[in-house]
């Protein structure tokens, strides 16, 4: 799976990359990147590229106006997360008030932590993590605020206890997620939820203080989401891998240690290994050699492609997670969720409960008859020109 | 109405971004967002921390070509007073 070349070349703007200036032959070329950096919110990294004469038009095809279009869409971008972050300073205030602990992720966490300039980092949403106890407090507390649940939970108290989290979306129609973990299915599950609370690291948001993951577990945030959030992943996620790896500063030890303990090396490798392939990073790096080199087992391999497989759907991963659970007790309670789920969850779904095992069923024959073809991303870009970072511990 | 001796700086519950044209803010309280320019813009980053209307004439005095007393008597009152209002900058207690 690849991504056009010049889109991939703005999101690595301002890392060493490969990626040469993205030349722009005709003013519809120029229309067709400035949408594709608006939908992959990329609007403060093209406005760089444009003042670092990074993009480059061929006999006219920027005629005027084009710096303009971008600053505008970079504008509403911007207009769209300081409405976000109203929503995270109220959110936030409220669940203080109860005694409630959170860490934010993503989006406002790596725009204040991350990078040099907010502006250069939009986000869509707002994410929190929260812990297990504290769950169905928090929902209850946002409910009370006209939040309302995307999706019911198959029975009550199963994202608690099994899923990653649950979408909230708010009376002014921009959503919080509310994370138990950092990822459904299996990977999800396996996540020691207690390292995500061991550290932190605090910034500043309207004069109020919030929390975030401490670097290292930032970092291997970053991985998850890049790998596993998306069939094909978004240029966000994929830069921000890079951008927390390149800034020099990670406990690659810690980074290591976490990964293995959650099972999760599959992932970082996956995560890492595109995120230089992808923006066509040039700087050498221990965990980049660490990454082309790994190779999962097939188990892993396999269980890692479901999350990126079309036609998968939530069955075949919910189905994989079952194996990740922990005990006996919890997998019968997890099934049972499944195979038996509230009238509430089924309405618009698969409808009965056979409807939903023949589902299931269906996608997992599909699988079997497919060839597994992971490894692919893992395969190292030719090493041009080298640059050690001399970043690392 | 301002005087020169009246100190203020950026109230802390502002959300704010840089953005091309200059500064996108989201004051307290208010659904509406500002968008300050120019000058505008120069006076949100200077007072990231407290100054007289005075000390601010002298930055932008600089900046702009013009003489601090221009500014003093013809556009930082009403500016900042606006600012003020719309809960963007608060008072200070002179530093």
């Amino acid at each position: 799976m690849s991504w056009d070349r010049d889109v991939a070349a703005i999101a690595a703007q301002g890392l060493p990359t490969m990626l040469g200036p993205v030349r722009v032959p005709s003013p519809s070329r120029w229309r067709e990147l400035l949408l594709m950096a608006e939908e992959q919110g990329l609007t403060g990294l093209l406005l760089r590229a444009l003042d670092e004469g990074r993009i480059i038009p061929e006999d006219g095809a920027l005629e005027g106006g084009h710096l303009g279009e971008a600053a505008d869409a970079h504008l509403e971008a911007m207009a769209a997360t300081l409405r976000l972050e109203r929503m995270l300073v109220e959110a936030g205030t409220l669940l203080e008030a109860d005694g409630i602990e959170t860490r934010v992720l993503k989006g406002p966490a790596v725009a204040y932590l991350d990078n040099s300039e907010p502006a250069l980092r939009s986000f869509r949403d707002i994410d929190l993590l929260v812990r297990a106890e504290d769950y169905d407090r928090v929902v209850e507390l946002l409910e009370r605020e006209q939040f309302v649940r995307a999706f019911p939970e198959p029975r009550p108290g199963f994202d608690r206890r099994f899923g990653r989290g649950v979408s909230l979306a708010g009376p002014s129609g921009w959503s919080i997620d509310l994370h138990r973990t950092l990822a459904f299915g299996p990977f999800g599950i396996r996540i020691d939820v207690a390292d995500l609370w061991a550290g932190s690291e605090r910034f500043t948001v309207g004069g109020h203080t919030f929390s975030a993951l401490a670097r290292e577990e930032r970092f291997l945030h970053a991985c998850y989401h890049a790998a596993l959030g998306d069939r094909r992943p978004r240029l966000v996620p994929v830069r921000d891998v890079a951008q927390l790896l390149l800034r020099g500063r990670l406990d690659l030890d810690h980074v290591r240690t976490l990964a293995r303990h959650w099972s999760g090396e599959p992932v970082v490798a996956l995560a890492v290994a595109e995120a230089w392939r992808v923006l066509g990073i040039s700087a050498r790096h221990p965990l980049t050699e660490w990454a082309w080199s790994y190779r999962p087992s097939r188990r892993a391999a396999a269980v890692r492609s479901l999350y990126r497989r079309q036609g998968s759907g939530y069955a075949l991963i919910s189905i994989a997670a079952v194996g990740a659970l922990p005990s006996v007790r919890d997998r019968a309670a997890y099934l049972y969720a499944l195979a038996v789920p509230d009238r509430e969850y089924l309405a618009g779904r698969h409808g009965g409960v056979v409807r939903r095992f023949g589902h299931a069923a269906r996608e997992l024959g599909t699988v079997a008859v497919r060839r597994d073809r992971t490894g692919d991303a893992e395969r190292p870009p030719p090493r041009i020109h080298p640059t050690d970072t001399g970043a690392n511990r | 109405m301002t005087s020169g001796a009246d100190s203020f700086v950026r109230d802390e519950a502002v959300l704010w971004r840089r953005v091309v044209d200059g500064v996108l803010l989201l004051p307290p309280g208010s659904d509406e967002l500002m968008l300050l320019t120019g000058s505008g813009g120069e006076i949100w980053h200077a007072l990231e921390r407290p100054l007289s209307a005075t000390e601010l004439a002298g930055v932008l005095a600089d900046r702009y070509d013009v003489t601090e007393q221009q500014l003093l008597s013809q556009v930082l009152p009403s500016t900042l007073d606006e600012l003020e209002r719309r809960r963007a900058v608060r008072r200070a207690v002179p530093g």
